[in-house]
């Protein structure tokens, strides 16, 4: 067995066994589809069989914004960086999308309110051309912006609700530049914006109908830029230019190339390895505080960045032994302090570490605040890498017991549904609760078990590891490990995946896996699907 | 959900401002004054059972020191227990008879509860023109930690936030506009913005499914609750902000986030909290309040820096749970954290004055000694003596909690019928 580091010189490794198909009834199921993984190509995953004549299409859902997106489109309406407090996003699935379960309350607009106001307040009027003086500029503002906000031209109807504020206003004394300011806030907290409207329609057509063009321009752009849409891309929906998937391939290969792409590169991460966890937020190590907390999550956003947008995608987003440290992070990946104190990136031992998972910060989310969890790490593999499902445990379980290694014991209740996860996350005992390289546990005991991981499906057939930077070299080449990660882009892009979409699926990964795991590939792939590109609607319009 | 919303703001709109009159109105009425209810609960284990029960003639424990001159206001409760019983996990389901839902076993601490919660239930019961039906309040919290005190209260099946600042739990109560001699046009505007959200929303109306209708109805309903506090104050009794101390921080977030700001400031937020809590109470913007003490640990809730006197550096979560019985080095430093607790409840009590007597305080934690959720402790406090009988100390044999909210029900006189899951139909506890 190669010694790779002195770190490890003490451990005797980890076997990913040979393995036996786990029998966890109920908990531990496999894939819902993992298209082309077993052969099926574009016509037969998982058994299921391809229709090209059926357009697969999911009913309409009214979604609001997520955080992220509203935040996103106040930068790109009015300039203005603001951060929104007070609530969080919900989800069905894997990714933030506030839907059918979301519901408004006071105090998310009180949040939308204060938001609103502050951008209103620090606004550049004059650069928008709102500070003329006079009410047509405003009324001028509210059209162009507007219609980048609502993501469509504006009706009369929605132009006199605002400029309503506007002559209010100045009827009840204020100042033009208040009562500008005034409609501004009204236009980021249109409901019109606020909702992805005018992505649902109001026809009660059974039939599966191509998105209106300035609802898929909507559609294209949170998926690629997390933002409302840019001038050229409504422009486009206007002149039928995205009637066909030519023209949105066009547009998405435009959009793409653009920086704005980082922030849905960066959101689809955040999600998947939990880089905006509270969880990452919180240590008891004394060496921990908010700015290392800070400074760990904007270094798994540069590497993220940096192996999806500027390197070799997904295979090095899995195994690069690089990273990009600062003067905070940088000690705990024992690389030199930077001098400037910036983000720098720096090459690190391949032995010790290996792609994301191997970042402080995913390592930090996938730990309890003063201990790791082997349940944490390991389901994240389970779930996240493989597209795995592993249910939640009974209800008798005390979970207050972390890292109990009599629930991998064969035979034990537990064991179907631990030993898939527990010996993964186990064999990562190496990486504290902050990241760092460690020999020993805290107790003094030496970190030198002998583990065997349970294998599943692919994952099944690699033989022995070492480390985890073994088990992360082991994944990149699975097929299945490649669709997972297309699957759950398609997921960010439409919602929770269903049985229908196994067709759809199949094809993205395909495309991206021909591409070499080029991600903006797999975002092209996306939007001119079918699935991306139709709507199905599902109620009667109400009386 | 709309229509129960709707419901409870009938009637509000200009009329929501009025209705800090109610309350001082109310004691004018002949008869029974109604009942105001506080919960003043805490996260965590609690001492030895030795600690907490009252000796004959209903001497007061180590514990309760701070509460003396009381006694005749204080039913002592225990061997309550918590049939969903999950250790810290039992937060989640101690005030509402329904177990909690855990979507994901890896992070077993964030669940949720499809019920609602005493306060919640008791606030709707109560109904009436209040400005919010419950002013919950939350102090030693944090945003990440802490399932103790994060996800304990639910209306309907959706976790109700804590407020953490002082000033945001004042500005809540009484509006933004409470002491603005001319009103400003910030305010004026943003009920005109407002206003046109809530034209925007009403054109939306009719175009798309009922579901979406009920989900821009809501929306319509928040608004209004939203219209409702920045309404031009007509508030009467003069309500005054807490008394922070200079230095204090103005950040909602540094109250939640910073550790340091926590501690170092937890007595203060406190008693914040409870200045701006009796005074809703006393003006009528709510007859329900609750005050969340977290010391969920991860240091945030050190009682080496609430109490001084109190040397072990172990944090609130750690401290409360530290086995070794009365030999234990850190044994002294749990009475006087318990005690800790107890003076802040004093100040509660001493803050209602006479208002306790119209007034039950509900003082509640999630699980008795080491994880214990099968004798958990309470006390009922308050109240003119009609309500329950005080000064005794009551065993409750391992009565589920649910027998002691149907008690709290018929103190407060509100219907309890469709409280919890409809699995406890154990009877109203004797007190």
């Amino acid at each position: 067995m190669e010694q790779v580091g002195w770190w490890r010189s003490a451990r005797s490794g980890v076997v990913l066994g040979a393995l036996i198909a786990v029998g966890c009834v109920g908990a531990l199921e496999e894939p819902r589809f993992m298209p082309g993984a077993e052969g099926g190509g574009p016509h037969g995953p998982g058994g299921v069989v391809c229709d090209d004549d059926k357009i697969v299409a999911r009913p309409d859902e009214l979604l609001r914004l997520t955080v992220p997106q509203y935040e996103n489109a106040i930068r790109d309406l009015v300039g203005v960086d603001i951060a929104v407090a007070g609530f969080s996003d919900s989800s069905s699935g894997t990714f933030a999308a506030n839907g059918t379960s979301d519901t408004i309350a006071r105090g998310h607009v009180k949040s939308y309110l204060d938001a609103a106001e502050a951008a209103a307040r620090a606004m550049d009027l004059s650069a928008y051309g709102v500070g003329c003086g006079d009410r047509s500029c405003v009324e001028a503002f509210v059209r162009s912006t507007g219609r980048r906000a609502y993501r469509q031209p504006l009706s009369d109807a929605s132009v006199a609700t605002l400029m309503g504020v506007y002559d209010d206003g100045i009827a009840d004394g204020w100042t033009h530049d208040e009562a500008a300011r005034g409609v501004v806030m009204a236009l980021l907290m249109s409901p019109r914006l606020v909702y992805r409207w005018n992505e649902t329609m109001a026809d009660a057509d059974a039939e599966p109908t191509l998105l209106d063009p300035h609802g898929l321009a909507s559609r294209m752009a949170f998926f690629l830029w997390n933002s409302v849409p840019d001038d050229a891309l409504l422009d486009a929906a206007a002149a039928g230019d995205l009637a066909d998937p030519a023209g949105i391939e066009a547009q998405a290969r435009r959009m793409i190339q653009s920086d704005l792409v980082r922030r849905s590169v960066r959101s689809f991460h955040g999600q998947w390895v939990h880089l905006e966890s509270s969880r990452a937020d919180d240590k008891r190590d004394p060496a921990f505080d908010p700015t290392l907390a800070a400074s760990m999550r904007e270094s798994s956003y540069l590497f993220v960045e940096e192996a999806m947008l500027n390197g070799g995608g997904l295979r090095e987003l899995l195994t690069a032994p690089y990273a990009f440290v600062d003067s905070e992070v940088a000690p705990l990946l024992g690389a030199t302090v930077p001098s400037d104190g910036q983000f720098h990136r720096v090459e690190l031992d391949p032995s010790e570490r290996a792609g994301i998972l191997t970042q402080p910060r995913v390592l930090a989310a996938l730990a309890r605040f003063d201990k790791v969890s082997w349940v944490s790490r390991g389901q994240w593999v389970r779930e996240r890498v493989l597209c795995e499902h592993i249910s939640p445990p009974p209800a008798n379980v005390d979970m207050t017991v972390l890292n109990n290694p009599e629930r991998t014991t064969p035979g034990s209740a537990c064991a179907s549904c631990h030993l898939p996860m527990d010996p993964i996350g186990r064999g990562m005992d190496e990486y504290d609760e902050l990241g760092r390289l460690r020999t020993h546990y805290a107790d003094g005991t030496l970190i030198d078990e002998v583990i065997d991981v349970q294998g599943y499906g692919g994952f099944s057939e690699h033989g022995t590891f070492e480390h985890a930077p073994d088990l992360m070299r082991s994944l990149a080449d699975e097929p299945q490990v490649q669709r997972c990660y297309a699957q759950q882009w398609y997921e960010m892009a439409v919602g929770p995946v269903r049985d229908e979409d196994a067709c759809a699926v199949d094809t993205i990964a395909d495309r991206f896996i021909e591409s070499d795991l080029d991600l903006r590939e797999l975002m092209v792939a996306v939007v001119t699907s079918e699935p991306f590109r139709y709507r199905l609607p599902t109620s009667e319009v109400s009386p | 959900m709309t229509v129960s919303r709707r419901r409870f703001l009938a009637g509000l709109g200009a009329a929501a401002v009025s209705a800090p009159l109610l309350g001082l109105g109310r004691r004018a009425l002949a008869g029974p004054q109604p009942m105001n209810l506080v919960i003043f609960y805490s996260g965590n284990s609690l001492i030895h059972p030795s600690v907490w029960r009252p000796g004959a003639g209903f001497a007061l424990p180590q514990m309760l020191s701070p509460l003396a001159g009381l006694e005749d206001r204080i039913l002592f409760i225990d061997n309550v227990r918590n049939p969903f019983g999950r250790g810290h996990d039992s937060a989640g389901s101690l005030f509402t008879g329904h177990d909690i839902v855990i979507p994901n076993a890896a992070q077993h601490w964030v669940y949720s509860n499809p019920g609602t919660s005493l306060d919640y239930h008791v606030a709707h019961a109560l109904g009436g023109p209040v400005r919010l039906p419950v002013l919950h309040t939350g102090a030693l919290v944090n945003f990440a930690a802490g399932n103790s005190h994060k996800f304990v209260h639910y209306d309907g099946g959706v976790r109700q936030p804590f407020i953490a600042h002082p000033m945001r739990a004042f500005e809540a109560a009484f509006g933004t506009s409470y002491m603005a001699a001319e009103e400003p046009v910030d305010l004026r505007r943003q009920r005109r913005v407002l206003g046109a959200n809530q034209e925007e929303l009403r054109a939306m109306l009719g175009q798309r499914t009922p579901e979406v209708d009920a989900r821009l109805g809501s929306h319509l309903d928040a608004i209004d609750s939203q219209l409702s506090l920045l309404a031009p104050s007509t508030v009467t009794c003069s309500p005054t902000p807490p008394s922070l101390p200079a230095g204090y921080p103005t950040a909602d977030a540094d109250v939640q986030r910073n550790r340091g700001l926590v501690n170092q400031w937890g007595n203060d937020s406190i008693r914040g909290h409870i200045d701006v809590m009796v005074q809703a109470l006393r003006c009528g913007v709510t007859r329900v309040a609750t005050m969340t003490i977290g010391d969920s640990g991860v240091d945030f809730g050190q009682p080496s820096v609430l109490d001084p006197s109190i040397t072990s550096t172990l944090d609130c979560h750690d401290l409360t749970h530290n086995t070794g019985g009365a030999s234990a080095p850190t044994y002294p430093d749990r009475v006087r954290f318990e005690q800790w607790r107890t003076r802040h409840l004093r100040y509660l009590l001493d803050q209602l004055g006479p208002d306790l007597d119209h007034t039950l305080v509900l003082y509640a934690r999630p699980i008795g000694h080491n994880h214990d959720t099968n004798n958990i402790p309470f006390m009922l406090i308050g109240g003119d003596g009609t309500h329950f009988t005080p000064r005794r100390h009551l065993d409750a044999g391992g009565a589920s909690a649910m027998s002691l909210w149907r008690a709290v029900g018929q103190i407060m006189n509100v219907d309890m019928t469709g409280f919890g899951d409809g699995s406890d139909t154990s009877a109203a506890l004797p007190v």
